[in-house]
Protein backbone atom coordinates (compact mmCIF):
# COMPACT_ATOMS: atom_id res chain seq x y z
CA UNK A 1 0.00 0.00 0.00
CA UNK A 2 0.88 3.49 -0.74
CA UNK A 3 2.10 5.68 2.26
CA UNK A 4 -0.49 8.51 0.72
CA UNK A 5 -3.43 5.82 1.50
CA UNK A 6 -2.05 5.34 5.42
CA UNK A 7 -3.54 7.60 6.49
CA UNK A 8 -7.70 8.09 6.68
CA UNK A 9 -9.52 10.11 3.78
CA UNK A 10 -11.96 11.53 6.57
CA UNK A 11 -14.38 13.14 3.88
CA UNK A 12 -13.62 11.33 1.16
CA UNK A 13 -16.97 8.77 1.44
CA UNK A 14 -19.16 10.63 3.29
CA UNK A 15 -22.30 11.33 1.62
CA UNK A 16 -21.52 8.23 -0.87
CA UNK A 17 -21.02 5.65 1.43
CA UNK A 18 -23.78 5.01 4.51
CA UNK A 19 -21.05 4.76 7.27
CA UNK A 20 -22.04 1.55 9.19
CA UNK A 21 -23.14 1.86 13.31
CA UNK A 22 -20.66 0.57 15.89
CA UNK A 23 -22.57 -3.06 15.99
CA UNK A 24 -22.38 -3.42 12.38
CA UNK A 25 -19.25 -2.48 12.19
CA UNK A 26 -18.02 -4.78 14.90
CA UNK A 27 -19.61 -7.29 13.37
CA UNK A 28 -17.97 -7.13 9.78
CA UNK A 29 -14.01 -7.49 11.89
CA UNK A 30 -15.20 -10.08 13.77
CA UNK A 31 -16.38 -12.12 10.49
CA UNK A 32 -12.97 -10.80 9.03
CA UNK A 33 -11.09 -12.96 11.59
CA UNK A 34 -13.60 -15.43 11.60
CA UNK A 35 -12.61 -16.07 7.84
CA UNK A 36 -9.05 -15.44 8.26
CA UNK A 37 -8.91 -17.83 11.20
CA UNK A 38 -10.59 -21.04 9.43
CA UNK A 39 -7.50 -22.08 8.14
CA UNK A 40 -5.87 -22.28 11.37
CA UNK A 41 -8.19 -23.94 13.51
CA UNK A 42 -5.37 -26.78 14.27
CA UNK A 43 -3.46 -23.68 15.30
CA UNK A 44 -6.79 -22.54 17.65
CA UNK A 45 -7.42 -25.90 18.88
CA UNK A 46 -4.12 -26.92 20.05
CA UNK A 47 -4.51 -23.76 22.09
CA UNK A 48 -6.79 -25.88 24.39
CA UNK A 49 -4.11 -28.43 25.18
CA UNK A 50 -1.42 -26.17 27.24
CA UNK A 51 -3.76 -25.10 30.15
CA UNK A 52 -4.42 -28.75 30.06
CA UNK A 53 -1.27 -29.98 30.71
CA UNK A 54 -0.98 -27.44 33.31
CA UNK A 55 -4.01 -28.36 34.69
CA UNK A 56 -2.79 -31.95 34.84
CA UNK A 57 0.92 -31.70 35.21
CA UNK A 58 0.72 -29.49 38.33
CA UNK A 59 -2.97 -30.45 39.44
CA UNK A 60 -1.77 -33.82 39.99
CA UNK A 61 2.00 -33.73 40.10
CA UNK A 62 2.22 -30.92 42.21
CA UNK A 63 -1.15 -32.93 43.81
CA UNK A 64 0.91 -35.83 44.84
CA UNK A 65 3.45 -33.80 47.40
CA UNK A 66 0.80 -31.06 48.56
CA UNK A 67 -2.29 -33.18 49.52
CA UNK A 68 -5.72 -31.01 49.54
CA UNK A 69 -6.03 -27.29 50.42
CA UNK A 70 -8.90 -25.66 52.10
CA UNK A 71 -10.84 -22.48 50.48
CA UNK A 72 -12.84 -20.44 51.94
CA UNK A 73 -13.58 -23.22 54.17
CA UNK A 74 -13.93 -25.84 52.10
CA UNK A 75 -11.45 -28.92 52.08
CA UNK A 76 -10.62 -29.32 48.50
CA UNK A 77 -8.19 -31.73 46.45
CA UNK A 78 -5.37 -29.48 44.89
CA UNK A 79 -6.50 -29.93 41.16
CA UNK A 80 -9.60 -28.97 42.53
CA UNK A 81 -8.06 -25.64 43.96
CA UNK A 82 -6.05 -24.71 40.96
CA UNK A 83 -8.46 -25.37 38.19
CA UNK A 84 -10.46 -22.44 38.18
CA UNK A 85 -7.28 -20.61 39.21
CA UNK A 86 -5.81 -21.66 35.49
CA UNK A 87 -8.97 -21.15 34.16
CA UNK A 88 -8.95 -17.45 35.39
CA UNK A 89 -4.96 -17.29 34.11
CA UNK A 90 -5.24 -18.55 30.22
CA UNK A 91 -8.66 -16.52 30.02
CA UNK A 92 -6.42 -13.39 31.02
CA UNK A 93 -3.29 -14.62 29.16
CA UNK A 94 -5.45 -15.57 25.72
CA UNK A 95 -6.80 -11.74 25.49
CA UNK A 96 -3.72 -10.27 26.83
CA UNK A 97 -1.30 -11.90 23.99
CA UNK A 98 -3.65 -11.51 21.52
CA UNK A 99 -4.65 -7.92 21.62
CA UNK A 100 -0.63 -7.37 22.38
CA UNK A 101 1.35 -8.91 19.97
CA UNK A 102 -1.75 -9.92 16.99
CA UNK A 103 -2.33 -6.70 17.29
CA UNK A 104 0.89 -5.34 17.00
CA UNK A 105 1.56 -7.11 14.40
CA UNK A 106 -1.31 -5.76 12.45
CA UNK A 107 -1.02 -1.80 13.60
CA UNK A 108 2.76 -1.46 12.87
CA UNK A 109 3.84 -4.34 10.53
CA UNK A 110 1.35 -5.49 8.41
CA UNK A 111 -0.84 -2.51 8.57
CA UNK A 112 -3.91 -3.76 8.10
CA UNK A 113 -5.81 -1.30 10.27
CA UNK A 114 -4.84 1.46 7.94
CA UNK A 115 -6.33 -0.84 5.27
CA UNK A 116 -9.59 -1.68 7.07
CA UNK A 117 -10.12 1.97 7.85
CA UNK A 118 -9.83 3.26 4.43
CA UNK A 119 -13.50 1.22 4.54
CA UNK A 120 -16.54 2.98 5.99
CA UNK A 121 -15.42 1.00 9.27
CA UNK A 122 -15.25 3.17 12.60
CA UNK A 123 -12.57 3.24 14.79
CA UNK A 124 -15.06 1.99 17.53
CA UNK A 125 -15.73 -0.79 15.58
CA UNK A 126 -12.82 -1.77 14.73
CA UNK A 127 -11.41 -2.07 18.11
CA UNK A 128 -14.69 -3.02 19.90
CA UNK A 129 -14.67 -6.15 16.81
CA UNK A 130 -10.86 -7.02 17.45
CA UNK A 131 -11.25 -7.12 20.98
CA UNK A 132 -14.94 -9.40 20.96
CA UNK A 133 -12.72 -11.88 18.60
CA UNK A 134 -10.27 -12.04 21.32
CA UNK A 135 -12.79 -12.21 23.71
CA UNK A 136 -14.56 -15.10 22.04
CA UNK A 137 -11.66 -17.14 21.64
CA UNK A 138 -11.07 -17.31 25.08
CA UNK A 139 -14.38 -17.92 25.49
CA UNK A 140 -14.15 -21.31 23.66
CA UNK A 141 -10.97 -22.38 25.51
CA UNK A 142 -12.50 -21.30 29.00
CA UNK A 143 -15.50 -23.31 27.76
CA UNK A 144 -12.91 -26.40 27.14
CA UNK A 145 -12.16 -25.71 30.30
CA UNK A 146 -15.74 -25.87 31.54
CA UNK A 147 -16.06 -28.83 30.14
CA UNK A 148 -12.53 -30.34 31.69
CA UNK A 149 -13.32 -29.71 35.11
CA UNK A 150 -16.85 -31.55 35.00
CA UNK A 151 -15.03 -34.44 33.28
CA UNK A 152 -12.25 -35.15 35.89
CA UNK A 153 -14.98 -34.21 38.93
CA UNK A 154 -12.88 -30.97 39.96
CA UNK A 155 -16.34 -29.22 40.54
CA UNK A 156 -19.88 -29.37 40.31
CA UNK A 157 -21.33 -29.20 36.86
CA UNK A 158 -23.34 -25.97 37.47
CA UNK A 159 -20.89 -24.45 39.46
CA UNK A 160 -18.72 -24.85 37.15
CA UNK A 161 -20.77 -23.51 34.04
CA UNK A 162 -21.10 -20.95 36.42
CA UNK A 163 -17.64 -19.73 36.46
CA UNK A 164 -17.75 -19.60 32.67
CA UNK A 165 -18.69 -16.04 32.44
CA UNK A 166 -16.44 -14.83 35.19
CA UNK A 167 -13.36 -15.90 32.59
CA UNK A 168 -15.61 -13.69 29.52
CA UNK A 169 -14.94 -10.68 32.33
CA UNK A 170 -11.47 -11.20 32.76
CA UNK A 171 -10.30 -12.02 28.79
CA UNK A 172 -12.35 -8.67 28.04
CA UNK A 173 -10.52 -6.54 30.91
CA UNK A 174 -7.12 -7.86 29.89
CA UNK A 175 -8.30 -7.04 26.50
CA UNK A 176 -8.46 -3.77 27.16
CA UNK A 177 -4.93 -3.31 29.00
CA UNK A 178 -3.49 -5.23 26.37
CA UNK A 179 -4.73 -2.73 23.66
CA UNK A 180 -3.87 -0.12 25.44
CA UNK A 181 -0.23 -1.04 25.81
CA UNK A 182 -0.34 -2.01 21.94
CA UNK A 183 -0.84 1.91 21.31
CA UNK A 184 2.16 2.69 23.55
CA UNK A 185 4.24 0.36 22.25
CA UNK A 186 7.19 1.48 20.01
CA UNK A 187 8.90 -2.08 18.98
CA UNK A 188 8.38 -5.71 19.18
CA UNK A 189 10.82 -5.93 22.41
CA UNK A 190 9.04 -3.55 24.42
CA UNK A 191 6.13 -6.53 25.17
CA UNK A 192 9.31 -8.13 27.19
CA UNK A 193 8.28 -5.54 30.02
CA UNK A 194 4.83 -6.85 30.08
CA UNK A 195 5.57 -10.10 30.58
CA UNK A 196 7.99 -9.53 33.02
CA UNK A 197 4.79 -8.11 34.81
CA UNK A 198 3.03 -10.97 34.07
CA UNK A 199 5.03 -13.64 34.85
CA UNK A 200 4.78 -12.80 38.46
CA UNK A 201 1.47 -11.61 38.86
CA UNK A 202 0.63 -15.17 37.70
CA UNK A 203 2.70 -17.18 39.65
CA UNK A 204 1.52 -14.84 42.76
CA UNK A 205 -2.16 -14.48 41.56
CA UNK A 206 -3.08 -17.52 44.02
CA UNK A 207 -3.89 -19.59 41.18
CA UNK A 208 -0.84 -22.14 43.05
CA UNK A 209 -1.64 -21.55 46.39
CA UNK A 210 -3.86 -19.86 48.94
CA UNK A 211 -3.42 -15.83 49.96
CA UNK A 212 -2.70 -17.06 53.34
CA UNK A 213 0.74 -18.41 52.45
CA UNK A 214 2.28 -14.90 51.72
CA UNK A 215 3.00 -12.61 54.63
CA UNK A 216 0.61 -10.03 55.34
CA UNK A 217 2.73 -7.03 53.53
CA UNK A 218 2.51 -9.04 50.46
CA UNK A 219 -1.06 -9.93 50.23
CA UNK A 220 -2.14 -6.70 50.12
CA UNK A 221 0.20 -6.01 47.35
CA UNK A 222 -1.26 -9.40 45.64
CA UNK A 223 -4.85 -8.18 46.32
CA UNK A 224 -4.10 -5.11 44.55
CA UNK A 225 -3.40 -7.27 40.92
CA UNK A 226 -6.05 -7.67 38.99
CA UNK A 227 -5.33 -11.01 38.04
CA UNK A 228 -6.08 -11.95 41.83
CA UNK A 229 -9.30 -10.71 41.47
CA UNK A 230 -10.13 -12.92 38.26
CA UNK A 231 -8.83 -15.76 40.32
CA UNK A 232 -10.41 -15.64 43.52
CA UNK A 233 -13.70 -14.53 41.53
CA UNK A 234 -13.68 -17.72 39.52
CA UNK A 235 -12.67 -20.16 42.15
CA UNK A 236 -15.47 -19.02 44.22
CA UNK A 237 -18.29 -19.39 41.85
CA UNK A 238 -16.26 -22.75 40.68
CA UNK A 239 -16.33 -24.02 44.33
CA UNK A 240 -20.08 -23.18 44.65
CA UNK A 241 -18.94 -20.66 47.84
CA UNK A 242 -19.09 -17.17 45.86
CA UNK A 243 -20.89 -14.17 47.98
CA UNK A 244 -22.07 -11.45 47.78
CA UNK A 245 -18.28 -9.97 48.73
CA UNK A 246 -17.30 -11.03 45.41
CA UNK A 247 -18.88 -8.62 43.48
CA UNK A 248 -15.68 -6.73 45.07
CA UNK A 249 -13.92 -9.00 42.15
CA UNK A 250 -16.41 -8.48 39.45
CA UNK A 251 -16.42 -4.07 40.17
CA UNK A 252 -12.54 -4.19 39.76
CA UNK A 253 -12.48 -5.89 36.69
CA UNK A 254 -15.37 -4.14 34.88
CA UNK A 255 -14.13 -0.85 35.95
CA UNK A 256 -10.23 -1.86 34.37
CA UNK A 257 -12.31 -2.85 31.38
CA UNK A 258 -14.12 0.41 30.82
CA UNK A 259 -11.03 2.61 31.87
CA UNK A 260 -8.42 0.25 29.30
CA UNK A 261 -11.19 0.10 26.82
CA UNK A 262 -11.72 3.76 26.54
CA UNK A 263 -8.15 4.52 26.79
CA UNK A 264 -7.68 2.41 24.17
CA UNK A 265 -10.09 3.64 21.72
CA UNK A 266 -9.01 6.80 22.21
CA UNK A 267 -5.09 6.38 21.53
CA UNK A 268 -5.72 3.92 18.66
CA UNK A 269 -8.23 6.70 16.79
CA UNK A 270 -5.46 9.43 17.33
CA UNK A 271 -2.63 6.57 16.10
CA UNK A 272 -4.52 5.46 12.99
CA UNK A 273 -6.52 8.53 11.66
CA UNK A 274 -4.33 11.81 12.83
CA UNK B 1 30.75 -23.18 -4.84
CA UNK B 2 34.09 -23.54 -2.72
CA UNK B 3 31.83 -24.08 0.09
CA UNK B 4 30.79 -28.02 -1.50
CA UNK B 5 34.31 -28.35 -0.93
CA UNK B 6 34.50 -27.91 2.25
CA UNK B 7 30.73 -28.33 3.40
CA UNK B 8 30.94 -30.91 6.34
CA UNK B 9 34.92 -30.23 7.73
CA UNK B 10 34.90 -28.35 11.20
CA UNK B 11 37.85 -26.41 11.70
CA UNK B 12 38.15 -24.28 14.91
CA UNK B 13 39.22 -21.36 13.49
CA UNK B 14 36.29 -21.94 11.08
CA UNK B 15 33.89 -21.93 14.36
CA UNK B 16 35.65 -19.21 15.89
CA UNK B 17 34.87 -16.77 13.09
CA UNK B 18 30.93 -17.54 12.84
CA UNK B 19 31.03 -17.31 17.07
CA UNK B 20 32.77 -13.96 16.78
CA UNK B 21 30.50 -12.91 13.99
CA UNK B 22 27.39 -14.17 15.82
CA UNK B 23 28.96 -12.18 19.00
CA UNK B 24 29.30 -8.77 17.29
CA UNK B 25 26.17 -9.54 16.06
CA UNK B 26 23.32 -10.35 18.42
CA UNK B 27 21.64 -7.13 19.00
CA UNK B 28 20.56 -6.94 22.91
CA UNK B 29 22.61 -10.33 23.69
CA UNK B 30 22.21 -9.88 27.45
CA UNK B 31 18.85 -9.33 27.54
CA UNK B 32 16.70 -11.82 26.67
CA UNK B 33 19.28 -14.38 27.86
CA UNK B 34 19.00 -12.48 31.09
CA UNK B 35 15.55 -12.69 31.43
CA UNK B 36 15.22 -16.21 30.27
CA UNK B 37 18.56 -17.92 32.48
CA UNK B 38 18.07 -15.41 35.22
CA UNK B 39 14.96 -13.28 35.89
CA UNK B 40 12.36 -15.74 34.74
CA UNK B 41 13.63 -18.66 36.69
CA UNK B 42 14.58 -15.90 40.09
CA UNK B 43 10.73 -15.56 39.96
CA UNK B 44 10.08 -18.79 39.72
CA UNK B 45 11.96 -19.90 42.72
CA UNK B 46 11.02 -16.63 45.03
CA UNK B 47 6.93 -16.86 44.53
CA UNK B 48 6.95 -21.32 43.84
CA UNK B 49 9.93 -22.10 45.92
CA UNK B 50 9.24 -20.34 48.63
CA UNK B 51 5.43 -19.73 48.44
CA UNK B 52 3.93 -23.85 47.19
CA UNK B 53 7.29 -24.74 48.89
CA UNK B 54 5.71 -23.69 52.55
CA UNK B 55 3.14 -25.30 52.08
CA UNK B 56 5.03 -28.45 50.34
CA UNK B 57 7.00 -28.51 53.63
CA UNK B 58 4.45 -28.36 56.18
CA UNK B 59 2.69 -31.06 53.84
CA UNK B 60 5.94 -33.40 53.24
CA UNK B 61 7.24 -32.98 56.94
CA UNK B 62 10.33 -35.63 56.75
CA UNK B 63 9.02 -37.67 53.74
CA UNK B 64 11.91 -38.99 51.66
CA UNK B 65 9.49 -38.56 48.52
CA UNK B 66 11.81 -35.27 47.53
CA UNK B 67 14.91 -36.54 48.38
CA UNK B 68 16.35 -33.13 49.31
CA UNK B 69 15.86 -31.30 52.63
CA UNK B 70 13.11 -29.12 51.40
CA UNK B 71 11.09 -27.59 48.22
CA UNK B 72 13.25 -24.61 47.35
CA UNK B 73 16.41 -27.32 47.13
CA UNK B 74 14.30 -29.40 45.01
CA UNK B 75 13.00 -26.64 42.62
CA UNK B 76 16.26 -24.53 42.43
CA UNK B 77 18.47 -26.70 40.45
CA UNK B 78 15.10 -27.87 38.52
CA UNK B 79 14.71 -24.77 37.20
CA UNK B 80 18.06 -24.17 36.19
CA UNK B 81 17.58 -26.87 33.84
CA UNK B 82 13.72 -26.09 32.57
CA UNK B 83 14.63 -22.22 31.65
CA UNK B 84 17.54 -24.07 29.35
CA UNK B 85 15.01 -25.90 28.07
CA UNK B 86 12.32 -22.76 27.29
CA UNK B 87 15.52 -21.29 26.08
CA UNK B 88 16.38 -24.07 23.34
CA UNK B 89 12.70 -23.92 22.54
CA UNK B 90 12.83 -20.31 22.20
CA UNK B 91 16.05 -19.54 19.96
CA UNK B 92 15.78 -22.80 18.30
CA UNK B 93 12.69 -21.97 15.93
CA UNK B 94 12.00 -18.48 14.82
CA UNK B 95 15.02 -16.88 15.84
CA UNK B 96 17.15 -19.80 13.82
CA UNK B 97 14.13 -19.79 10.69
CA UNK B 98 15.29 -15.82 10.03
CA UNK B 99 18.61 -16.82 9.90
CA UNK B 100 18.28 -18.73 7.00
CA UNK B 101 14.45 -17.76 5.51
CA UNK B 102 14.26 -13.69 6.13
CA UNK B 103 17.37 -12.53 6.80
CA UNK B 104 19.44 -15.13 5.42
CA UNK B 105 23.01 -14.08 6.91
CA UNK B 106 23.39 -17.55 6.61
CA UNK B 107 22.87 -17.72 2.68
CA UNK B 108 25.63 -15.19 2.36
CA UNK B 109 27.75 -17.09 5.43
CA UNK B 110 27.80 -20.44 3.52
CA UNK B 111 29.18 -18.09 -0.02
CA UNK B 112 32.56 -17.67 2.16
CA UNK B 113 35.14 -19.63 3.12
CA UNK B 114 33.37 -21.24 6.61
CA UNK B 115 31.58 -24.39 5.87
CA UNK B 116 27.97 -25.52 5.80
CA UNK B 117 28.85 -27.45 9.29
CA UNK B 118 30.96 -25.02 10.55
CA UNK B 119 27.73 -22.43 10.62
CA UNK B 120 25.11 -25.03 12.15
CA UNK B 121 28.13 -25.52 15.05
CA UNK B 122 28.45 -22.74 16.40
CA UNK B 123 24.61 -21.57 15.74
CA UNK B 124 23.63 -24.19 18.14
CA UNK B 125 26.82 -23.77 20.14
CA UNK B 126 26.14 -20.05 20.32
CA UNK B 127 22.95 -20.47 21.59
CA UNK B 128 23.86 -22.56 24.39
CA UNK B 129 27.18 -20.70 25.26
CA UNK B 130 24.91 -17.67 26.32
CA UNK B 131 22.49 -19.94 28.33
CA UNK B 132 25.85 -21.26 30.20
CA UNK B 133 26.85 -17.55 31.22
CA UNK B 134 22.92 -16.70 32.00
CA UNK B 135 23.41 -20.15 34.43
CA UNK B 136 26.30 -19.28 36.32
CA UNK B 137 24.62 -16.24 37.56
CA UNK B 138 21.42 -18.40 38.29
CA UNK B 139 23.53 -20.87 39.96
CA UNK B 140 24.67 -18.34 42.27
CA UNK B 141 21.31 -16.94 42.90
CA UNK B 142 21.00 -20.81 43.76
CA UNK B 143 23.66 -20.53 46.30
CA UNK B 144 22.50 -17.34 47.83
CA UNK B 145 18.78 -18.69 48.26
CA UNK B 146 20.09 -21.31 50.01
CA UNK B 147 19.28 -23.86 47.51
CA UNK B 148 22.96 -25.06 46.87
CA UNK B 149 24.59 -27.84 49.31
CA UNK B 150 27.65 -28.69 47.81
CA UNK B 151 30.51 -27.15 45.84
CA UNK B 152 29.71 -29.80 42.67
CA UNK B 153 27.09 -27.42 41.67
CA UNK B 154 30.13 -25.09 40.33
CA UNK B 155 29.88 -27.77 37.46
CA UNK B 156 25.66 -27.23 37.46
CA UNK B 157 25.85 -24.44 34.66
CA UNK B 158 27.79 -26.75 32.46
CA UNK B 159 25.07 -29.18 33.11
CA UNK B 160 22.22 -26.92 31.98
CA UNK B 161 24.52 -25.29 29.00
CA UNK B 162 24.45 -29.18 27.92
CA UNK B 163 21.03 -29.35 27.70
CA UNK B 164 20.25 -26.39 26.06
CA UNK B 165 23.03 -27.87 23.49
CA UNK B 166 21.38 -31.06 22.88
CA UNK B 167 17.94 -29.59 22.72
CA UNK B 168 19.15 -26.90 20.76
CA UNK B 169 20.72 -29.07 18.10
CA UNK B 170 17.56 -31.67 17.80
CA UNK B 171 15.56 -28.74 17.49
CA UNK B 172 17.46 -26.57 15.01
CA UNK B 173 17.75 -29.72 13.15
CA UNK B 174 13.78 -29.56 12.67
CA UNK B 175 13.60 -26.12 11.69
CA UNK B 176 15.90 -25.61 9.47
CA UNK B 177 13.90 -28.73 7.58
CA UNK B 178 10.86 -26.87 7.61
CA UNK B 179 9.10 -25.25 4.43
CA UNK B 180 7.34 -22.67 7.08
CA UNK B 181 6.65 -21.78 10.79
CA UNK B 182 3.17 -23.63 10.75
CA UNK B 183 4.47 -26.02 13.03
CA UNK B 184 6.63 -24.39 15.17
CA UNK B 185 3.34 -23.11 17.71
CA UNK B 186 2.57 -27.18 17.46
CA UNK B 187 5.76 -27.83 18.99
CA UNK B 188 5.86 -25.22 21.51
CA UNK B 189 2.55 -26.74 22.58
CA UNK B 190 3.34 -30.57 22.38
CA UNK B 191 6.96 -30.73 23.10
CA UNK B 192 8.31 -27.30 25.23
CA UNK B 193 5.29 -26.84 27.94
CA UNK B 194 4.97 -30.77 28.68
CA UNK B 195 8.92 -30.82 28.65
CA UNK B 196 8.42 -28.03 31.53
CA UNK B 197 6.37 -29.54 33.26
CA UNK B 198 7.01 -33.05 33.07
CA UNK B 199 10.74 -33.23 33.49
CA UNK B 200 10.50 -33.88 37.31
CA UNK B 201 11.78 -29.68 38.06
CA UNK B 202 8.18 -28.95 39.99
CA UNK B 203 7.29 -32.38 41.05
CA UNK B 204 9.35 -36.03 41.27
CA UNK B 205 7.51 -38.72 38.47
CA UNK B 206 6.68 -40.53 41.10
CA UNK B 207 3.22 -37.94 41.28
CA UNK B 208 2.45 -38.87 37.42
CA UNK B 209 1.18 -42.11 35.85
CA UNK B 210 4.37 -44.46 35.25
CA UNK B 211 4.20 -44.07 31.56
CA UNK B 212 4.25 -40.43 31.62
CA UNK B 213 7.36 -40.86 33.70
CA UNK B 214 8.92 -43.28 31.53
CA UNK B 215 8.29 -41.03 28.44
CA UNK B 216 9.63 -38.00 30.65
CA UNK B 217 13.19 -39.78 31.16
CA UNK B 218 14.22 -40.19 28.01
CA UNK B 219 13.82 -36.46 27.46
CA UNK B 220 16.93 -33.73 27.49
CA UNK B 221 15.02 -32.06 29.99
CA UNK B 222 14.95 -34.54 32.92
CA UNK B 223 18.62 -35.52 32.68
CA UNK B 224 19.57 -32.02 32.77
CA UNK B 225 16.93 -31.29 35.74
CA UNK B 226 18.56 -34.59 37.10
CA UNK B 227 22.17 -33.93 36.73
CA UNK B 228 21.59 -29.90 38.26
CA UNK B 229 20.71 -31.54 40.86
CA UNK B 230 22.82 -34.20 41.86
CA UNK B 231 25.52 -31.74 41.41
CA UNK B 232 23.50 -28.96 43.55
CA UNK B 233 23.16 -31.51 46.18
CA UNK B 234 27.13 -33.32 45.78
CA UNK B 235 24.86 -36.72 45.50
CA UNK B 236 26.86 -37.69 42.48
CA UNK B 237 26.93 -41.11 41.71
CA UNK B 238 26.78 -43.32 39.10
CA UNK B 239 23.26 -42.29 37.73
CA UNK B 240 25.30 -38.40 37.02
CA UNK B 241 27.48 -40.70 34.96
CA UNK B 242 24.34 -42.67 32.72
CA UNK B 243 23.17 -38.16 32.25
CA UNK B 244 26.84 -37.39 31.09
CA UNK B 245 26.72 -40.04 28.41
CA UNK B 246 23.25 -39.82 27.57
CA UNK B 247 24.53 -35.62 26.74
CA UNK B 248 27.13 -36.84 24.77
CA UNK B 249 25.50 -39.60 22.50
CA UNK B 250 22.47 -37.76 22.24
CA UNK B 251 23.91 -34.55 21.56
CA UNK B 252 26.07 -35.99 18.86
CA UNK B 253 23.24 -37.58 17.20
CA UNK B 254 21.44 -34.26 17.18
CA UNK B 255 24.86 -32.60 15.73
CA UNK B 256 24.40 -34.36 12.90
CA UNK B 257 20.81 -33.86 12.62
CA UNK B 258 21.31 -30.18 12.72
CA UNK B 259 24.45 -30.22 10.36
CA UNK B 260 22.66 -32.54 7.79
CA UNK B 261 19.58 -30.03 7.92
CA UNK B 262 21.99 -26.94 7.50
CA UNK B 263 23.41 -28.35 4.35
CA UNK B 264 20.64 -29.32 3.00
CA UNK B 265 19.06 -25.72 3.15
CA UNK B 266 21.80 -23.78 2.31
CA UNK B 267 22.43 -25.42 -0.99
CA UNK B 268 18.29 -25.12 -1.79
CA UNK B 269 18.61 -21.46 -0.34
Amino acid sequence: MLPSTASRPATAHTGQTKVPGLFVGMLRVFEHNLISYRRMWLTLASGVFEPLMYLLGMGYGMGSIIGDLSFRGDVVTYAAFIGPGLMASSAMNGTLFDTTYNFFFKLRESRQYDGMLVTPLTIGGLVGGELSWAVARGAIYSAFFVLTLIGLDLAEPLHALSAWPATLLTGWAFGAVGATLTSYARAWTDFDIMELIVQPMFLASTAFFPLTVFPEWAQSIVWATPLFHAVDLTRALALGTAGWSDLVHVAYLVVMGLVFGVLARRRLSRLLLE
Amino acid sequence: MSSSLTASSITAGGLARILEHLYVRTPAKYRSVLVSGVVSPAFFLGLLGLGLGSLVDERQNGATTLGTDGYLEFIGPGLLAISAVLWAFGQSLWPTAGEINWDRTYVLTAATPVSTAEIAVAHVAWIAIRFTAAAVLFTMVLAVAGAVASWWAVFAPLAAGATALVLASIICGFTVRQENEDTFPMLLRLGAIPMFLFSGAFFPLSGVPAAVGWLARVTPGWHGVELCRELAQGSVDSHSFVHVVYFVVVGALGMVYAVTGFQQALSEA
